[in-house]
Protein backbone atom coordinates (compact mmCIF):
# COMPACT_ATOMS: atom_id res chain seq x y z
CA UNK A 1 0.00 0.00 0.00
CA UNK A 2 1.41 3.25 -0.85
CA UNK A 3 1.85 6.00 1.98
CA UNK A 4 -1.53 7.79 0.35
CA UNK A 5 -3.53 4.55 0.54
CA UNK A 6 -2.59 4.52 4.05
CA UNK A 7 -3.62 7.46 4.72
CA UNK A 8 -6.54 7.55 3.40
CA UNK A 9 -7.40 4.07 5.29
CA UNK A 10 -6.24 5.59 8.08
CA UNK A 11 -8.74 8.86 7.48
CA UNK A 12 -11.67 6.24 6.99
CA UNK A 13 -11.67 4.36 9.79
CA UNK A 14 -11.42 7.60 11.55
CA UNK A 15 -14.45 9.01 10.21
CA UNK A 16 -16.17 5.68 11.23
CA UNK A 17 -14.77 5.13 14.76
CA UNK A 18 -16.74 4.26 17.77
CA UNK A 19 -20.35 4.26 15.65
CA UNK A 20 -22.26 1.89 17.72
CA UNK A 21 -24.73 -0.12 15.92
CA UNK A 22 -27.23 -2.92 16.59
CA UNK A 23 -28.93 -5.17 14.31
CA UNK A 24 -32.58 -5.43 15.51
CA UNK A 25 -32.40 -8.80 14.64
CA UNK A 26 -36.31 -10.25 15.28
CA UNK A 27 -37.32 -7.25 12.32
CA UNK A 28 -34.45 -8.53 10.03
CA UNK A 29 -36.12 -11.79 10.06
CA UNK A 30 -39.52 -10.82 9.63
CA UNK A 31 -38.22 -8.71 6.63
CA UNK A 32 -36.38 -11.75 5.02
CA UNK A 33 -39.28 -14.00 5.53
CA UNK A 34 -41.82 -11.28 3.87
CA UNK A 35 -39.03 -11.42 0.83
CA UNK A 36 -39.84 -15.05 0.68
CA UNK A 37 -42.91 -14.82 0.56
CA UNK A 38 -42.71 -11.96 -2.29
CA UNK A 39 -40.51 -14.28 -4.10
CA UNK A 40 -42.84 -17.04 -4.48
CA UNK A 41 -44.88 -14.57 -6.57
CA UNK A 42 -42.36 -14.08 -9.15
CA UNK A 43 -41.24 -17.98 -9.51
CA UNK A 44 -45.06 -18.94 -9.32
CA UNK A 45 -45.31 -16.83 -12.49
CA UNK A 46 -41.75 -17.80 -14.08
CA UNK A 47 -42.96 -21.46 -13.47
CA UNK A 48 -45.86 -21.88 -15.95
CA UNK A 49 -43.54 -20.76 -19.07
CA UNK A 50 -41.13 -23.33 -18.36
CA UNK A 51 -43.37 -26.12 -18.09
CA UNK A 52 -44.90 -24.86 -21.11
CA UNK A 53 -41.04 -25.04 -23.00
CA UNK A 54 -40.14 -27.73 -21.40
CA UNK A 55 -43.18 -29.46 -22.78
CA UNK A 56 -42.43 -27.64 -26.52
CA UNK A 57 -38.71 -28.72 -26.44
CA UNK A 58 -38.12 -31.74 -24.91
CA UNK A 59 -41.18 -34.40 -26.46
CA UNK A 60 -40.97 -35.55 -30.32
CA UNK A 61 -43.57 -38.25 -31.67
CA UNK A 62 -41.58 -41.71 -32.16
CA UNK A 63 -42.84 -44.14 -34.45
CA UNK A 64 -44.92 -45.91 -32.45
CA UNK A 65 -47.17 -42.65 -31.53
CA UNK A 66 -45.08 -42.36 -28.04
CA UNK A 67 -43.63 -39.67 -27.06
CA UNK A 68 -39.64 -40.30 -27.76
CA UNK A 69 -37.70 -38.81 -24.58
CA UNK A 70 -34.39 -39.25 -24.34
CA UNK A 71 -33.89 -40.54 -21.02
CA UNK A 72 -32.41 -37.62 -18.93
CA UNK A 73 -28.74 -37.98 -18.14
CA UNK A 74 -28.59 -37.72 -13.95
CA UNK A 75 -30.96 -40.93 -14.41
CA UNK A 76 -28.99 -42.97 -16.64
CA UNK A 77 -26.34 -42.34 -14.21
CA UNK A 78 -28.69 -43.34 -11.19
CA UNK A 79 -29.30 -46.82 -13.58
CA UNK A 80 -25.71 -47.29 -13.83
CA UNK A 81 -25.06 -46.96 -10.28
CA UNK A 82 -27.77 -49.29 -9.48
CA UNK A 83 -26.39 -52.05 -11.62
CA UNK A 84 -22.13 -51.62 -11.11
CA UNK A 85 -20.73 -54.18 -8.53
CA UNK A 86 -20.49 -53.22 -4.86
CA UNK A 87 -17.29 -52.29 -3.07
CA UNK A 88 -16.64 -53.54 -0.01
CA UNK A 89 -16.72 -51.23 3.24
CA UNK A 90 -18.79 -49.27 5.71
CA UNK A 91 -17.62 -45.79 5.82
CA UNK A 92 -16.57 -42.68 3.50
CA UNK A 93 -13.07 -41.60 3.30
CA UNK A 94 -13.01 -37.83 2.05
CA UNK A 95 -9.22 -35.55 1.16
CA UNK A 96 -10.86 -32.48 0.67
CA UNK A 97 -8.56 -29.81 -0.94
CA UNK A 98 -10.08 -26.21 -0.66
CA UNK A 99 -9.23 -22.78 -2.05
CA UNK A 100 -9.29 -20.21 1.31
CA UNK A 101 -9.68 -16.73 0.27
CA UNK A 102 -6.34 -16.22 0.32
CA UNK A 103 -5.76 -18.31 -2.57
CA UNK A 104 -4.02 -20.72 -0.19
CA UNK A 105 -5.18 -24.50 -0.33
CA UNK A 106 -6.21 -26.53 2.65
CA UNK A 107 -6.11 -30.28 2.56
CA UNK A 108 -8.37 -32.03 5.37
CA UNK A 109 -9.90 -35.22 6.17
CA UNK A 110 -13.34 -36.83 6.40
CA UNK A 111 -14.49 -40.12 7.89
CA UNK A 112 -18.44 -41.06 7.36
CA UNK A 113 -19.75 -44.10 8.56
CA UNK A 114 -23.08 -45.61 7.07
CA UNK A 115 -23.99 -45.75 10.70
CA UNK A 116 -23.95 -42.53 11.07
CA UNK A 117 -20.78 -41.49 12.66
CA UNK A 118 -18.55 -38.79 11.89
CA UNK A 119 -14.67 -38.20 12.02
CA UNK A 120 -12.80 -35.07 11.05
CA UNK A 121 -9.60 -34.15 11.44
CA UNK A 122 -6.67 -31.36 8.93
CA UNK A 123 -4.14 -34.56 10.16
CA UNK A 124 -4.68 -38.22 8.27
CA UNK A 125 -3.19 -39.76 10.94
CA UNK A 126 -5.31 -38.60 13.61
CA UNK A 127 -8.35 -40.61 11.83
CA UNK A 128 -6.98 -44.09 13.79
CA UNK A 129 -7.43 -42.34 17.20
CA UNK A 130 -10.63 -40.78 16.56
CA UNK A 131 -12.49 -43.91 15.02
CA UNK A 132 -10.59 -46.07 18.37
CA UNK A 133 -11.79 -43.73 20.56
CA UNK A 134 -15.25 -42.96 19.16
CA UNK A 135 -14.78 -39.23 19.17
CA UNK A 136 -17.34 -38.80 16.53
CA UNK A 137 -18.93 -35.80 15.87
CA UNK A 138 -22.50 -37.01 14.94
CA UNK A 139 -24.49 -34.69 12.49
CA UNK A 140 -28.00 -35.96 12.66
CA UNK A 141 -28.53 -33.35 9.57
CA UNK A 142 -26.42 -35.85 7.62
CA UNK A 143 -27.51 -39.05 9.10
CA UNK A 144 -31.40 -37.35 7.78
CA UNK A 145 -29.88 -36.13 4.20
CA UNK A 146 -28.45 -39.82 3.60
CA UNK A 147 -31.57 -42.01 4.72
CA UNK A 148 -33.79 -39.64 2.13
CA UNK A 149 -31.16 -40.43 -0.36
CA UNK A 150 -31.23 -44.24 -0.05
CA UNK A 151 -34.96 -44.00 0.30
CA UNK A 152 -35.10 -42.34 -3.07
CA UNK A 153 -32.71 -45.29 -4.69
CA UNK A 154 -35.81 -47.47 -4.15
CA UNK A 155 -39.01 -45.54 -3.30
CA UNK A 156 -41.22 -43.15 -4.10
CA UNK A 157 -39.88 -40.05 -6.08
CA UNK A 158 -42.30 -37.62 -4.53
CA UNK A 159 -41.90 -38.99 -1.06
CA UNK A 160 -38.03 -38.85 -1.14
CA UNK A 161 -38.19 -35.16 -2.02
CA UNK A 162 -40.78 -34.51 0.49
CA UNK A 163 -38.08 -36.68 2.92
CA UNK A 164 -34.76 -34.65 1.37
CA UNK A 165 -36.30 -31.09 1.53
CA UNK A 166 -37.65 -31.23 4.61
CA UNK A 167 -36.44 -34.10 7.50
CA UNK A 168 -33.62 -32.55 8.60
CA UNK A 169 -34.25 -28.79 8.59
CA UNK A 170 -38.27 -28.94 9.00
CA UNK A 171 -40.43 -26.75 7.35
CA UNK A 172 -40.83 -22.79 7.18
CA UNK A 173 -43.45 -21.45 9.88
CA UNK A 174 -45.32 -20.42 7.10
CA UNK A 175 -48.18 -22.45 5.55
CA UNK A 176 -46.50 -23.66 2.29
CA UNK A 177 -43.06 -23.35 0.90
CA UNK A 178 -42.86 -22.43 -2.68
CA UNK A 179 -41.59 -24.94 -5.01
CA UNK A 180 -38.55 -22.98 -6.27
CA UNK A 181 -37.41 -23.26 -2.10
CA UNK A 182 -38.77 -26.76 -1.90
CA UNK A 183 -36.39 -27.48 -4.67
CA UNK A 184 -33.52 -25.33 -3.45
CA UNK A 185 -33.30 -27.46 0.13
CA UNK A 186 -33.61 -30.65 -2.14
CA UNK A 187 -30.00 -29.44 -3.56
CA UNK A 188 -28.20 -28.12 -1.13
CA UNK A 189 -29.53 -31.24 1.07
CA UNK A 190 -29.11 -33.82 -1.44
CA UNK A 191 -25.26 -31.78 -2.27
CA UNK A 192 -24.76 -32.77 1.46
CA UNK A 193 -25.63 -36.49 1.51
CA UNK A 194 -23.77 -36.99 -1.55
CA UNK A 195 -20.24 -36.10 -0.04
CA UNK A 196 -20.84 -37.38 3.47
CA UNK A 197 -22.60 -40.93 2.04
CA UNK A 198 -20.44 -41.44 -1.35
CA UNK A 199 -18.66 -44.21 -0.62
CA UNK A 200 -21.97 -46.31 -0.52
CA UNK A 201 -24.20 -46.65 -4.04
CA UNK A 202 -27.28 -46.27 -2.84
CA UNK A 203 -26.86 -42.75 -1.92
CA UNK A 204 -25.67 -41.54 -5.28
CA UNK A 205 -28.10 -43.41 -6.76
CA UNK A 206 -31.23 -41.69 -4.93
CA UNK A 207 -28.90 -38.69 -5.17
CA UNK A 208 -28.63 -38.16 -8.50
CA UNK A 209 -32.55 -39.20 -8.73
CA UNK A 210 -33.62 -36.57 -6.46
CA UNK A 211 -31.03 -34.36 -8.75
CA UNK A 212 -33.03 -35.17 -11.36
CA UNK A 213 -36.81 -33.75 -10.50
CA UNK A 214 -34.57 -30.32 -10.29
CA UNK A 215 -35.55 -27.84 -13.27
CA UNK A 216 -32.89 -25.14 -12.36
CA UNK A 217 -30.64 -27.65 -12.01
CA UNK A 218 -28.15 -28.45 -15.96
CA UNK A 219 -26.28 -31.27 -16.36
CA UNK A 220 -23.10 -31.23 -18.97
CA UNK A 221 -20.48 -34.13 -19.72
CA UNK A 222 -17.01 -32.72 -19.12
CA UNK A 223 -13.66 -34.28 -18.28
CA UNK A 224 -11.79 -33.30 -15.39
CA UNK A 225 -8.55 -34.26 -14.46
CA UNK A 226 -8.61 -36.13 -17.72
CA UNK A 227 -11.69 -38.99 -17.16
CA UNK A 228 -15.34 -38.48 -18.03
CA UNK A 229 -17.49 -36.51 -15.62
CA UNK A 230 -21.06 -34.48 -15.42
CA UNK A 231 -20.96 -30.94 -14.20
CA UNK A 232 -24.22 -30.14 -12.52
CA UNK A 233 -24.29 -26.08 -12.51
CA UNK A 234 -27.52 -24.81 -9.85
CA UNK A 235 -27.58 -21.38 -11.08
CA UNK A 236 -29.82 -18.45 -9.33
CA UNK A 237 -29.88 -15.41 -11.80
CA UNK A 238 -29.25 -11.70 -10.58
CA UNK A 239 -31.89 -9.91 -10.09
CA UNK A 240 -30.71 -6.28 -11.00
CA UNK A 241 -33.60 -4.07 -9.37
CA UNK A 242 -36.32 -3.55 -7.56
CA UNK A 243 -36.79 -4.63 -3.63
CA UNK A 244 -35.80 -8.47 -4.76
CA UNK A 245 -32.24 -7.40 -6.27
CA UNK A 246 -29.58 -10.07 -5.57
CA UNK A 247 -26.43 -10.94 -7.24
CA UNK A 248 -26.28 -13.86 -9.14
CA UNK A 249 -25.11 -17.13 -7.53
CA UNK A 250 -24.08 -20.51 -8.77
CA UNK A 251 -22.97 -23.57 -7.35
CA UNK A 252 -21.26 -26.67 -9.30
CA UNK A 253 -21.32 -29.86 -8.36
CA UNK A 254 -19.13 -32.20 -10.86
CA UNK A 255 -19.13 -36.47 -10.35
CA UNK A 256 -17.65 -38.71 -11.87
CA UNK A 257 -19.76 -39.88 -15.33
CA UNK A 258 -19.84 -43.48 -14.49
CA UNK A 259 -19.91 -43.74 -10.64
CA UNK A 260 -21.73 -40.46 -9.39
CA UNK A 261 -18.58 -39.87 -6.75
CA UNK A 262 -18.01 -35.90 -6.21
CA UNK A 263 -14.78 -34.37 -7.77
CA UNK A 264 -15.37 -30.69 -7.31
CA UNK A 265 -17.92 -28.56 -5.44
CA UNK A 266 -17.90 -25.03 -5.79
CA UNK A 267 -20.66 -22.14 -5.02
CA UNK A 268 -19.75 -18.46 -6.27
CA UNK A 269 -21.35 -15.23 -6.91
CA UNK A 270 -21.53 -14.62 -10.24
CA UNK A 271 -21.39 -16.61 -13.58
CA UNK A 272 -17.58 -17.26 -13.90
CA UNK A 273 -16.37 -20.21 -12.24
CA UNK A 274 -13.64 -18.37 -10.60
CA UNK A 275 -11.86 -21.97 -10.17
CA UNK A 276 -11.63 -21.92 -6.00
CA UNK A 277 -13.76 -24.03 -4.50
CA UNK A 278 -13.17 -27.88 -2.93
CA UNK A 279 -11.53 -30.79 -4.78
CA UNK A 280 -12.77 -34.42 -3.35
CA UNK A 281 -10.70 -37.59 -2.98
CA UNK A 282 -13.19 -40.28 -2.10
CA UNK A 283 -12.55 -43.99 -1.04
CA UNK A 284 -14.83 -46.60 0.41
CA UNK A 285 -13.41 -48.15 3.54
CA UNK A 286 -13.88 -49.88 6.88
CA UNK A 287 -14.38 -48.03 10.27
CA UNK A 288 -12.26 -51.08 11.30
CA UNK A 289 -9.58 -50.92 9.01
CA UNK A 290 -9.02 -46.93 9.67
CA UNK A 291 -8.69 -47.98 13.36
CA UNK A 292 -6.10 -50.21 12.93
CA UNK A 293 -4.21 -47.63 10.50
CA UNK A 294 -4.87 -49.70 7.72
CA UNK A 295 -6.04 -47.08 4.83
CA UNK B 1 -30.71 -28.65 19.28
CA UNK B 2 -32.72 -29.14 16.16
CA UNK B 3 -30.93 -28.90 12.71
CA UNK B 4 -33.09 -25.67 12.02
CA UNK B 5 -32.30 -23.74 15.38
CA UNK B 6 -28.57 -24.46 14.03
CA UNK B 7 -28.91 -22.74 11.09
CA UNK B 8 -31.03 -20.13 12.63
CA UNK B 9 -28.16 -19.52 15.30
CA UNK B 10 -25.49 -20.05 12.34
CA UNK B 11 -27.44 -16.82 10.96
CA UNK B 12 -27.58 -14.86 14.34
CA UNK B 13 -23.79 -15.65 14.76
CA UNK B 14 -23.14 -14.19 11.43
CA UNK B 15 -25.30 -10.75 12.06
CA UNK B 16 -23.74 -10.40 15.85
CA UNK B 17 -20.00 -10.82 14.36
CA UNK B 18 -20.41 -8.66 10.75
CA UNK B 19 -23.00 -6.32 11.29
CA UNK B 20 -21.00 -3.17 13.05
CA UNK B 21 -18.09 -3.40 10.07
CA UNK B 22 -21.13 -3.42 7.20
CA UNK B 23 -22.54 -0.80 9.19
CA UNK B 24 -19.79 1.53 8.65
CA UNK B 25 -19.24 0.21 5.28
CA UNK B 26 -22.81 1.45 4.38
CA UNK B 27 -22.30 4.80 6.00
CA UNK B 28 -19.27 5.48 3.99
CA UNK B 29 -21.50 4.52 0.83
CA UNK B 30 -24.23 6.58 2.02
CA UNK B 31 -22.79 9.29 4.10
CA UNK B 32 -26.32 8.95 6.62
CA UNK B 33 -25.95 7.03 9.65
CA UNK B 34 -29.39 6.02 9.47
CA UNK B 35 -29.95 5.66 6.18
CA UNK B 36 -26.75 3.18 6.45
CA UNK B 37 -28.76 1.53 9.20
CA UNK B 38 -31.49 0.70 6.79
CA UNK B 39 -29.37 -0.37 3.95
CA UNK B 40 -27.81 -2.70 6.46
CA UNK B 41 -30.47 -4.27 7.69
CA UNK B 42 -32.02 -4.77 3.97
CA UNK B 43 -29.16 -6.74 3.29
CA UNK B 44 -29.38 -8.87 6.43
CA UNK B 45 -32.99 -9.23 5.56
CA UNK B 46 -31.47 -10.67 1.72
CA UNK B 47 -29.15 -12.61 3.37
CA UNK B 48 -31.81 -14.32 5.79
CA UNK B 49 -33.94 -14.89 2.67
CA UNK B 50 -31.46 -17.19 0.60
CA UNK B 51 -29.29 -17.62 4.03
CA UNK B 52 -28.80 -22.02 2.73
CA UNK B 53 -27.12 -20.96 -0.27
CA UNK B 54 -24.84 -17.84 1.92
CA UNK B 55 -23.76 -20.68 4.25
CA UNK B 56 -22.27 -22.34 1.41
CA UNK B 57 -20.72 -19.44 -0.45
CA UNK B 58 -17.08 -19.40 -0.68
CA UNK B 59 -17.25 -16.05 1.05
CA UNK B 60 -20.27 -15.57 2.52
CA UNK B 61 -19.15 -12.26 3.73
CA UNK B 62 -18.65 -11.19 0.49
CA UNK B 63 -22.34 -12.30 -0.99
CA UNK B 64 -23.51 -9.93 1.81
CA UNK B 65 -21.39 -6.93 0.73
CA UNK B 66 -22.39 -7.38 -2.44
CA UNK B 67 -25.67 -6.84 -1.47
CA UNK B 68 -24.84 -3.56 0.72
CA UNK B 69 -23.25 -2.46 -2.16
CA UNK B 70 -26.40 -2.81 -5.15
CA UNK B 71 -28.97 -1.59 -2.00
CA UNK B 72 -26.50 1.32 -1.91
CA UNK B 73 -26.49 1.64 -5.49
CA UNK B 74 -30.25 1.56 -6.06
CA UNK B 75 -30.51 4.14 -3.54
CA UNK B 76 -28.61 6.71 -5.62
CA UNK B 77 -30.56 5.71 -8.86
CA UNK B 78 -33.30 6.64 -6.84
CA UNK B 79 -31.96 10.15 -5.30
CA UNK B 80 -29.70 10.82 -8.42
CA UNK B 81 -27.06 12.57 -6.33
CA UNK B 82 -25.07 12.04 -2.91
CA UNK B 83 -26.53 13.94 -0.25
CA UNK B 84 -24.72 17.40 0.51
CA UNK B 85 -26.36 17.73 4.54
CA UNK B 86 -23.75 15.37 5.88
CA UNK B 87 -22.64 15.07 9.87
CA UNK B 88 -19.40 13.58 9.73
CA UNK B 89 -19.12 14.80 13.46
CA UNK B 90 -21.36 12.67 15.07
CA UNK B 91 -19.24 10.27 15.77
CA UNK B 92 -16.48 12.19 17.31
CA UNK B 93 -17.50 15.07 19.41
CA UNK B 94 -14.20 15.38 21.62
CA UNK B 95 -11.83 15.68 18.31
CA UNK B 96 -10.77 19.21 16.98
CA UNK B 97 -12.56 21.37 14.93
CA UNK B 98 -9.95 21.46 12.19
CA UNK B 99 -10.02 17.73 11.93
CA UNK B 100 -14.00 17.44 11.92
CA UNK B 101 -13.54 19.84 9.01
CA UNK B 102 -11.15 18.11 7.19
CA UNK B 103 -13.35 14.47 7.93
CA UNK B 104 -16.13 16.32 6.38
CA UNK B 105 -14.52 17.49 3.20
CA UNK B 106 -12.68 14.05 2.99
CA UNK B 107 -16.44 12.70 3.35
CA UNK B 108 -17.78 14.91 0.57
CA UNK B 109 -15.28 13.86 -1.67
CA UNK B 110 -15.78 10.62 -1.82
CA UNK B 111 -19.95 10.90 -1.55
CA UNK B 112 -18.86 12.70 -5.19
CA UNK B 113 -17.01 10.12 -6.53
CA UNK B 114 -18.84 7.80 -9.11
CA UNK B 115 -20.48 5.35 -7.46
CA UNK B 116 -18.45 1.77 -8.28
CA UNK B 117 -15.20 4.39 -7.45
CA UNK B 118 -17.11 4.42 -3.95
CA UNK B 119 -17.32 0.79 -3.58
CA UNK B 120 -13.95 0.41 -4.62
CA UNK B 121 -12.27 2.76 -2.07
CA UNK B 122 -14.75 1.58 1.00
CA UNK B 123 -14.23 -2.08 -0.21
CA UNK B 124 -10.03 -1.95 -0.59
CA UNK B 125 -9.72 1.08 2.22
CA UNK B 126 -11.89 0.77 4.75
CA UNK B 127 -12.19 -3.28 4.69
CA UNK B 128 -9.00 -3.66 3.70
CA UNK B 129 -10.19 -6.30 0.58
CA UNK B 130 -7.39 -7.17 -1.86
CA UNK B 131 -8.07 -6.50 -5.82
CA UNK B 132 -8.98 -9.90 -5.88
CA UNK B 133 -11.74 -9.49 -3.00
CA UNK B 134 -12.99 -6.42 -4.40
CA UNK B 135 -13.34 -7.38 -7.82
CA UNK B 136 -15.34 -10.71 -6.58
CA UNK B 137 -17.23 -8.07 -4.76
CA UNK B 138 -18.06 -5.73 -6.96
CA UNK B 139 -18.66 -8.15 -9.81
CA UNK B 140 -15.43 -6.97 -12.20
CA UNK B 141 -11.92 -7.52 -13.17
CA UNK B 142 -8.84 -6.93 -10.81
CA UNK B 143 -8.02 -4.60 -13.48
CA UNK B 144 -10.97 -2.48 -13.38
CA UNK B 145 -10.80 -1.97 -9.65
CA UNK B 146 -6.92 -0.98 -9.88
CA UNK B 147 -8.03 1.48 -12.18
CA UNK B 148 -11.31 2.45 -10.36
CA UNK B 149 -9.02 2.81 -7.46
CA UNK B 150 -6.54 4.62 -9.13
CA UNK B 151 -9.24 7.33 -10.63
CA UNK B 152 -10.63 7.56 -7.21
CA UNK B 153 -7.09 8.38 -5.44
CA UNK B 154 -6.72 11.08 -7.83
CA UNK B 155 -9.58 12.72 -7.12
CA UNK B 156 -9.37 12.22 -3.36
CA UNK B 157 -5.76 13.75 -3.85
CA UNK B 158 -6.38 17.01 -2.44
CA UNK B 159 -8.34 16.29 0.29
CA UNK B 160 -5.71 13.57 0.78
CA UNK B 161 -2.81 16.12 0.96
CA UNK B 162 -4.30 18.71 3.57
CA UNK B 163 -5.44 15.75 5.48
CA UNK B 164 -1.47 14.39 5.99
CA UNK B 165 -0.73 17.39 8.06
CA UNK B 166 -3.03 16.43 11.52
CA UNK B 167 -3.09 12.82 10.99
Amino acid sequence: MTSQEQLLSTALHDIVAEQPFEPDLVAIERRGRRLRRRATIRFAGAGVAVTVAAVAIGTSVGPRGRPDVAEPPLLLLADKIATAPKVPGDATLIKSDEAEDSGKRSVGWELWGDDGTGYVSLDRDRLPTLVAGHNSVREPAFVQDVAAAEYAAKADLDRARERMAYDAFGRDTHPANPKYEVDDWIWTNSVNALKVGAGNPAVREGVMRLISTLPHVTVEPTVTNGKPTLTLTDNEPAVEAGIRSMPAFTQILVVTADTGVPVRFHGYIGKKDTGGGTNYEISRVTLADVAAGRF
Amino acid sequence: MTTETRTDEAYRDFVRSRAAPLHRTAYLLCGDWHLADDLVQEALAKAFRHWRKVRRADNPDAYVKRILVNEANRHWQRRAAPPTDIVAAEASAPDPATRLVERDELLHALLSLPVRQRATVVLRYLEGLSERETAAVLKCSEGTVKSQASRALAALRTVLNREELPL
